[in-house]
Order: structure tokens, then C-alpha cells, then sequence
């Protein structure tokens, strides 16, 4: 094989992927040799700095994506008919954000945290495919039991879930200057 | 004085919150009788347009007046140790975690709008052609997908408006008739054959009922040569 020839192919098949490509389809593709593919994305990405592309490989969801640059958004929402106004409401995003960690978890929980009921929006989360159900918990009545999807991931652009934002320490509504200053370092961390 | 709009929050919870920041509140130290008659306010204008309550207001606006009769008597409510509680703690709690939830509810909107902006090459979506890899063709499906679909189906069933109720033109001494004229010219006839000739389950019961009427008014009898197999009738002819 050409020394190239890897990069190609891995080019080829990140352009033909419906879904993030991951290092176990390539290990599936593959029967020997196996490319290392976050080495060859490394290559892809170097290359295409110094050539200057529209496009650029993304890590979503414990795998790579070719998406384009965010610089030509404009554009590009003018093509797919896109207003991008259609987001997740206010309820979908706590519901999710609580989902997100600390899945999995029943609807109960949610609901005592958020002091509402929640199975509307459980409902939308899941025809998304944001969360799905894995399987159901202990005790009374034995609820279903929550937790985040890969579309999840994909959805938010993360490449897994300890990408998420970091749980701050809850001092906003108490700011004393030495919460302050701890959060300004939580800050600095991330 | 301007009006809170109960419905631009998402519960009691951030009702709760918004007053907390709106008056500069210490979280850890809550004014009760304040803060319930805030609540208590915009619950009543709320009801005063016309606009129906969520159980959950109520249920808050009950747990901030329990809470204000407790903090009136002294030393009401005791931990394990005999120390006293106070008796926002738990609702402070409450607060402080949701609090925290809502904000990353606000990071979570910034990585939604940030990936907005990027497009895959996935919109014309295929999933993996996998005919012969059954387990990467279902991979993606859920029990709440199954669920979807059954209660889809379900749905999409044609629903009867009206019903046309008639009696069943079946009864037993029809049947008996019927089953009598089956007989052939040797007076034999199986079971299998004239089941082939009934048309519906009603049809099939009443006609069963009526062998066994007939074996009991000793008119027939059955014949069963092997185990499961299939039975035989004979017409007996009662000599005058």
C-alpha cells in the first residue's frame, strides 16, 4: 500500500459514513493492518489546514465526522432550507442536562429535581432519540429507566460524555469572593 | 409593580429562584413569609387572568406554608442527634440542586447552538446496509422504538363508528339438521369434512354442540382409532 493510500481510504469512507466513524467499524473493514484512525485523521486534518478546505473532521460521539467549517454556516443553512431556530426548549434541555448525568435514572428522580412532571418532555426526548430507555429500576412500580443516547452525543457535538460541561459547585446565588475566586479557577480549568 | 408571568417558568422551582435573585436573597436564609407571599402573589394573578394553575404551584405554595408554621415554633423538627433542623433545609436542598441543573441547561443550549453550525455530509441519512449482519441492522432499535411502532399500528387500526348487531342465524337444532344431512349413504361421515363446510367459530362451536347432543340423544356415535386422530361418526338406525 502506498503511504498514502491509507489516508485516502479512510478519506473515502469518512465521506461515505451516514454515522460518526468509529475505530471498531474500521476494525470491521479492515482484516489486517488496521489503520489507527485517530492517526490518519490527524493526517487528513493537517492536510486539508494546508490545502484550505470547506470541510473539516470533527470528533463526535466516540468517532469522526466530515462536517462543514462553521465559518460558512450562513450558506450553508441557505441550501438545506435551514432557519435553525427549532431548538430544544427550556423544559427538554434541564430534563436532558439531568439525564446526562446521572443516568441512568427514572422519571421520579427528574421529576424531584425539576418539581414538575416530566413525561412530556421524557416523550420528545425520546421520539428525538436523545434518550432511550435502558431497562427499569428497583422498587415500587418498577419505572423505566433514562439515559442518554450516541444521537445525544451527536446532537451537542460531544465526543463523549466526560466532554460534557463540568458540574460547578453551587455558589451563584451565595457569591461570597471566595466562591468567586474557586469558580474562576473551575473556569480557568475548563 | 410589574407582573410575573407564570408561564415563562418552568415550575415552582424557578419561581422560587427568580425571586430569590430578583430580591437578592442568601439562599441559606430564606425570608420565608416573604418569599410565600411573593408566590402567593403571582399564583393569585395568575388565576385572576383566567390561567389555570399547574398542581405543582400549588403543591409548592402548601410546602412554603408548612415551612413558615414550622419556623414558628420552636424547635419543631429534630434530626437523629436531638439537633435542631431548620426547617428550609430540605427545600434549600431541593433549590440548590436544581439551580445547578439550570445552569448546565445554559451550557448545554451553547453546545446546541455551537453545533448548529456544522453540517454533515448525513442529511441524505442511510443507515448501514447490513442485510446480512442482522445485529448491525437492529442495533439502533430500542424497546421504546418497538413500543412506537406497536402503538402505531395500533393507532392506524380501522376504527368501527357503527355497529351492526345481528343474531347469529345459528342455533342448535339447525345444526343438528345440518350435521345429520352430512352423513353419507353408508351413514359415516368425519369429523375433518364437515368442519371443512362451516364457515365461522360460532358456527363451529354450536355444530360441535350439536354432535355431542346428538351422542347423547344416542343418535350417533363417534370413533376415535388413534390418539389425536381424527373422528369418525356414525348415524345409528334406530330400529322401529
Amino acid at each position: 500500500m502506498i503511504d498514502h493510500e491509507i489516508e485516502y481510504i479512510i478519506e473515502a469512507l469518512l465521506f461515505a459514513a451516514p454515522e460518526p466513524l468509529t475505530q471498531n467499524r474500521i476494525n470491521l473493514i479492515f482484516e489486517a493492518d488496521r489503520p489507527d484512525l485517530a492517526e490518519v485523521v490527524e493526517k487528513l486534518r493537517d492536510r486539508y489546514l494546508s490545502e484550505g478546505h470547506g470541510f473539516q473532521i470533527n470528533n463526535v460521539a466516540g468517532g469522526y465526522q466530515i462536517n462543514t467549517r462553521p465559518d460558512y454556516d450562513v450558506y450553508v443553512k441557505r441550501l438545506l432550507n435551514k432557519s435553525g431556530r427549532l431548538m430544544l426548549s427550556p423544559a427538554a434541555l434541564e430534563t436532558i442536562a439531568i439525564i446526562a448525568y446521572k443516568q441512568p435514572l427514572n422519571r421520579y428522580d427528574i421529576e424531584a429535581i425539576r418539581g414538575v412532571d416530566c413525561s412530556g418532555v421524557l416523550k420528545t426526548l425520546l421520539t428525538r432519540n436523545l434518550i432511550k430507555v435502558k431497562g427499569r429500576d428497583e422498587g415500587s412500580g418498577r419505572p423505566l429507566l433514562y439515559a442518554t443516547t450516541d444521537k445525544f452525543l451527536e446532537y451537542f457535538g460531544l465526543a463523549r460524555l466526560s466532554d460534557m460541561p463540568q458540574l460547578k459547585e453551587i455558589n451563584e446565588l451565595t457569591d461570597t469572593d471566595e466562591a468567586q475566586g474557586e469558580r474562576e479557577q473551575v473556569d480557568a480549568f475548563e | 409593580m410589574y407582573r410575573v408571568h407564570l408561564e415563562s417558568f418552568q415550575g415552582p422551582m424557578d419561581l422560587l429562584l427568580f425571586f430569590i435573585r430578583r430580591d437578592e436573597i442568601d439562599i441559606y436564609d430564606i425570608p420565608i413569609a416573604h418569599i410565600t407571599r411573593e408566590f402567593m402573589d403571582t399564583l393569585d394573578q395568575a388565576r385572576a387572568l383566567n390561567i389555570s394553575v399547574a398542581g405543582e404551584f400549588i403543591n409548592m405554595a402548601a410546602t412554603l406554608m408548612q415551612i413558615k408554621s414550622r419556623m414558628m415554633l420552636p424547635h419543631s423538627l429534630q434530626d437523629d442527634l436531638g439537633d435542631n433542623v431548620d426547617p428550609r433545609t430540605e427545600l434549600v436542598q431541593q433549590l440548590l440542586e436544581y439551580q445547578r441543573y439550570k445552569e448546565l441547561a445554559v451550557d448545554f443550549r451553547q453546545l446546541e447552538s455551537s453545533r448548529r453550525r456544522f453540517f454533515p455530509r448525513s442529511d441524505n441519512r442511510r443507515q448501514f446496509d447490513s442485510d446480512e449482519d442482522p445485529g448491525v441492522y437492529l442495533r439502533e432499535i430500542s424497546l421504546y422504538d418497538l413500543a412506537r411502532r406497536f402503538k402505531q399500528a395500533m393507532d392506524a387500526m380501522p376504527v368501527i363508528t357503527s355497529y351492526d348487531l345481528r343474531r347469529e342465524p345459528i342455533n342448535l337444532d339447525d345444526q343438528k339438521a345440518i350435521l345429520i344431512s352430512s352423513f353419507n349413504s353408508e351413514g359415516r361421515l368425519l369429523f375433518t369434512d364437515l368442519i371443512k363446510k362451516l364457515n365461522s367459530k360460532l358456527e363451529v362451536i354450536v355444530t360441535f354442540m350439536a354432535l355431542l347432543e346428538l351422542v347423547r340423544l344416542n343418535q350417533i356415535k363417534l370413533l376415535q382409532r388413534r390418539i389425536f386422530g381424527d373422528l369418525e361418526m356414525r348415524l345409528i338406525v334406530h330400529q322401529a
